[in-house]
């Protein structure tokens, strides 16, 4: 084994198929005889854990598609949650104790954590199908429609101006839909299936170059997967979910060239200024996590080997901030204006809440009347969650200083698993929670690392050999659900009626029904309309829309009163249609694209907000179907 | 390249994927030829011909070589959007020619010495129980999504009617086009009435529609040479509530001959 900053590596390991024994913790005398008494058992069967795990995966996600069916024909909560997160546990439990043990072989880990991932991923499918149904989800697929209609990148969004100038998701995406014919869903979806498996892989690698062991590097690609984002947002189809998993392949690309020969360190040049630039063109913040990880492994390499020389990474960290740089001065200048002023707020909600000025956030707030509260169990398994990654974290950090403490990347992990906490402070700043929220994705592969270096998995008390194993995987497990928990409201962890069967056919809901009806009848002009009318309008209407405060599209559609500045406001952006939704949950891009139920509250707005428009002279009222309203204010034209 | 039987496999396969996605009729079919190279072939090109000197195990040279996919087609874009646009045939020639150009320059630098062995193991042969197991894990997972494809019934869901009106002028032709649909959990008779200006016209007609059942009908203007739009109103009632008007929509008919 050739030896690198102090550390073995295995480096030219051979990865052999399903062969027990190849990491490099040995099953001792007493483990190898269970193992082979199992194998002896269903020795005759030819099963093995991977074939159980397999199917264990298969019956998960079936148990999570009866929740979803559950949740959209009843809309009972209970047994559906039950059913569901059983699915979830069904799926993760027979690959996390598979993982924490000694038996597996390093290819088997790696298959173990991809096909994790990949049913994790299958989970958010499964919510979802046959469309996609997130906020953001309907902004991209406007823009990859628009790129299949035209043929060219760089269209307009009427929502999100800053995502044509990052069209690396929508081009990587056109090319599945013009080779194959497949909807802009279809093949989206299988996009960032291929993605999710890379992320998965990618992190596996990377974790096993760093601590030199399978089993850590199993253990913390299967961590990284508690971490909040990753059921759902990560998950949906957005540029950071194709951009993240091209950062981590970048960063396993890293750690294997810091352990190539001085003579070799070139031909990682191409891979990995490729794959940065594809970061660049992307998305911003993964661009920008890109600089600033690089830079971090730049300056911990420094730390430990004192020297700038190759296989320093500091070139890529140079070449991606001018890249990054230059795209955004060159091609993406609206980012400015669109990160900025969210950045700004969450600087200056945390000054107010650590000032006294403004109170703390209070955790699981709803904000509104028609969201049901997090249920005070579910709320408790999102603290145990992070109360268990708080005691990890010392014992974390010590296994890293103890084994790892020479390799750059180690310390930057350790540095990330610290800020990981930075960012659960920011949650508590009303204005800082989105910041919060999409720093610790990244901070979270840091936290992976150190949480798996920990070892609770050798721990092996006399009274049972599997106690240590055991309670991985129920810390695992309270991780797992804890962050899906923390990281998407409880209300909407499952699926919602859309299209639901009534008489032999098909019914839609109404925000879906306006928006096909305008797709098919309505050509050219521009929507006003609430949040999740226009990303409906967008996606699959196809239509120019305008939501949101600027221009001051939502006080128009919420005040019943017709105030004089609204009709000049809206014949200067060129608003000819106005979609006029009494539902309060309209504004709501999580919750407003379903079914009105009748046995849930659903606020409504007053009704003169319908009617201020029926005498505006020359409008025309063209569309109705009970709670949604289109008028046209150029009918008479 | 010939002396390089994975080079040679990935350039070849470049190729019949490029023609399957093409040319084949079945978008099932297409998706099986264009995966391998939109997620795989062009990075195994770059990746090999990157890494011909270096030796990396099979499962991490995978690995990147869809990373390095990924990154293609995301940069893709951009250089197509520059050299004709994103098309179909584009597509594939940008493709095939990075994988095939990979493999050349990887087959030109590879040594002999350093050509990467196929490093397996013994492959376990499974038996039947594996089989089975998998077969079960798999049939699940394909019922699970037919699950989630399929619409469920759900009571709790309160269905509505919509009700649309759009004005047409083909060519001098006027009038107006009524949509309804039926979006209401159970069978249900409709009246539509049209009434044109003060009433001097009504047209009046009755459908019964099945849930998710949709019908759009015309009615041409009685006044083609009308120098004024003229108002319309359309009002849609239930069969269960005749009396009560259920849906109201208006707006005008074009005036004859196009003009206003």
């Amino acid at each position: 084994m050739r030896r690198s900053a102090g550390v073995n590596v295995p480096g030219t390991a051979t990865f052999k198929a399903m062969q027990p024994g190849t990491a490099p913790t040995e099953p001792g005398p007493k483990q190898r005889r269970a193992i082979n008494a199992g194998q002896s058992r269903l020795g005759s069967l030819h099963a093995g854990p991977l074939p159980l795990i397999v199917f264990a995966t298969g019956v998960g996600l079936l148990l999570c598609a009866v929740a979803d069916a559950i949740s959209r024909g009843t809309g009972s909560n209970s047994l559906a949650m039950a059913l569901y997160w059983s699915g979830v546990l069904v799926i993760a439990l027979p690959v996390f104790f598979r993982l924490t043990g000694p038996a597996a072989s390093t290819t088997e880990r790696l298959f173990l954590v991809c096909l994790f991932g990949l049913a994790l991923y299958g989970v958010k499918v499964l919510r979802d199908s046959p469309m996609f149904t997130f906020n953001d989800e309907l902004i991209h697929a406007f823009n990859a429609h628009q790129i299949d209609l035209h043929h060219h990148l760089f269209r307009s969004n009427p929502i999100l101006e800053v995502t044509p100038y990052y069209p690396g998701l929508e081009g990587a995406t056109s090319a599945l839909t013009q080779l194959t014919g497949l909807s802009v869903y279809a093949a989206g979806t299988i996009l960032l299936a291929v993605a999710r498996v890379a992320l998965l892989g990618a992190l596996f690698f990377l974790f096993r170059r760093v601590s030199g062991s399978a089993r850590v590097a199993g253990l913390g690609a299967a961590l990284y997967t508690c971490n909040f984002n990753f059921f759902f947002y990560e998950a949906q189809y957005s540029y950071e979910s194709l951009a993240l998993p091209l950062l981590v392949v970048i960063l396993m690309m890293l750690a294997e060239r810091e352990a190539t020969p001085r003579e070799a360190l070139r031909s990682w040049a191409a891979p990995i200024g490729l794959a940065a630039a594809a970061v660049v063109v992307t998305h911003h913040l993964t661009s920008y996590a890109l600089v600033i990880s690089v830079l971090a492994l730049s300056l911990a390499f420094w730390v430990v080997k004192r020297s700038w020389r190759p296989p320093n990474p500091w070139p890529f960290a140079i070449f991606t901030a001018v890249l990054a740089l230059l795209w955004l001065l060159v091609v993406a200048n609206a980012t400015v204006g669109y990160l900025w002023p969210p950045l700004r707020s969450a600087i200056e909600a945390i000054g107010n809440t650590v000032g006294g000025e403004a109170p703390p956030r209070a955790l699981f707030q709803t904000g509104s009347s028609y969201i049901p509260a997090t249920p005070t169990a579910a709320r408790l398994v999102a603290l145990l969650a992070i109360g268990l990654l708080t005691l990890a974290l010392p014992f974390g950090l010590f296994g890293v200083w103890r084994r790892y403490r020479r390799q750059p990347f180690a310390i930057v992990f350790a540095v990330a698993a610290a800020g990981f906490f930075g960012t659960l402070a920011l949650r508590l700043a009303p204005a800082a929670w989105e910041t919060g929220n999409r720093a610790s994705e990244f901070l979270f592969i840091g936290l992976s690392f150190v949480v798996a270096s920990a070892g609770l998995h050798r721990w092996r008390p006399r009274s049972s050999a599997l106690l240590g194993r055991f309670l991985m995987c129920g810390g695992f497990a309270v991780l797992l659900i804890g962050g899906a928990i923390s990281g998407w409201p409880w209300d909407m962890q499952l699926a919602q009626p859309m299209r639901v069967a009534a008489g032999g056919g098909t019914i839609v809901s109404q925000p879906l029904a306006m928006a096909e009806w305008a797709a098919g009848e309505v050509r050219g002009g521009r929507f006003a309309a609430p949040t999740a009318d226009a990303n409906m309008l967008m996606t699959p209407g196809g239509k120019q829309v305008s939501a949101g405060p600027s221009p001051d599209v939502e006080d128009i559609l919420t005040d019943p009163n017709l105030a004089s500045w609204q009709l000049p406001l809206l014949r200067e952006n060129q608003l000819r249609y106005v979609v006029v939704d009494r539902r309060a949950v309209s504004a709501d891009g999580i919750r407003g694209y379903y079914f009105v139920r009748n046995n849930r509250k659903e606020p409504l707005l007053p009704v003169g907000v319908v009617s201020k428009f029926q005498d505006v002279p020359g409008a025309a009222r063209i569309y109705a179907n009970g709670l949604i309203t289109v008028y046209d204010l150029k009918g008479r034209e | 390249m010939k002396a390089h039987r994975d080079l040679a496999a990935a350039a070849i396969a470049a190729c019949v994927c490029a023609l399957g996605a093409l040319l084949l009729p079945v978008e099932a079919v297409r998706l099986a030829f264009a995966l391998p190279l939109i997620a795989f072939l062009p990075g195994y090109g770059i990746a090999a011909a990157s890494l011909a000197r270096r030796q990396v195990e099979l499962p991490q040279i995978l690995l990147i070589s869809v990373g390095l996919s990924l990154a293609v087609i995301a940069l893709g874009g951009l250089v197509l959007n520059y050299l004709g646009g994103l098309q179909p045939g584009s597509w594939a020639l940008l493709l095939t020619v990075i994988a095939i150009a990979g493999c050349e320059v990887a087959a030109l630098q590879r040594q002999p010495a350093t050509e990467p062995e196929l490093q397996r193991g013994p492959m376990p042969r499974p038996g039947l129980g594996a089989a089975a197991l998998v077969l079960g894990g798999l049939l699940a997972t394909a019922a699970a999504l037919v699950l989630a494809f399929t619409p469920v019934a759900a009571k709790h869901a309160v269905g509505y009617s919509e009700l649309w009106l759009r004005p047409f002028d083909h060519g001098g032709v006027t009038g107006i086009r009524v949509g309804l649909g039926n979006e209401e959990q159970k069978r249900t008779g409709y009246g539509v009435i049209a009434k044109f200006g003060d009433g001097r016209r009504l047209i009046t007609r009755r459908f019964i529609l099945d849930p998710g059942e949709r019908r759009v009908y015309g009615i041409l203007s009685d006044r083609p040479e009308a120098r004024a739009p003229e108002r319309v109103s359309v009002t849609l009632y239930r069969s269960d509530r005749p009396n009560v008007p259920y849906r109201r929509v208006s707006g005008w008919v074009p005036a004859g001959g196009g003009s206003g």
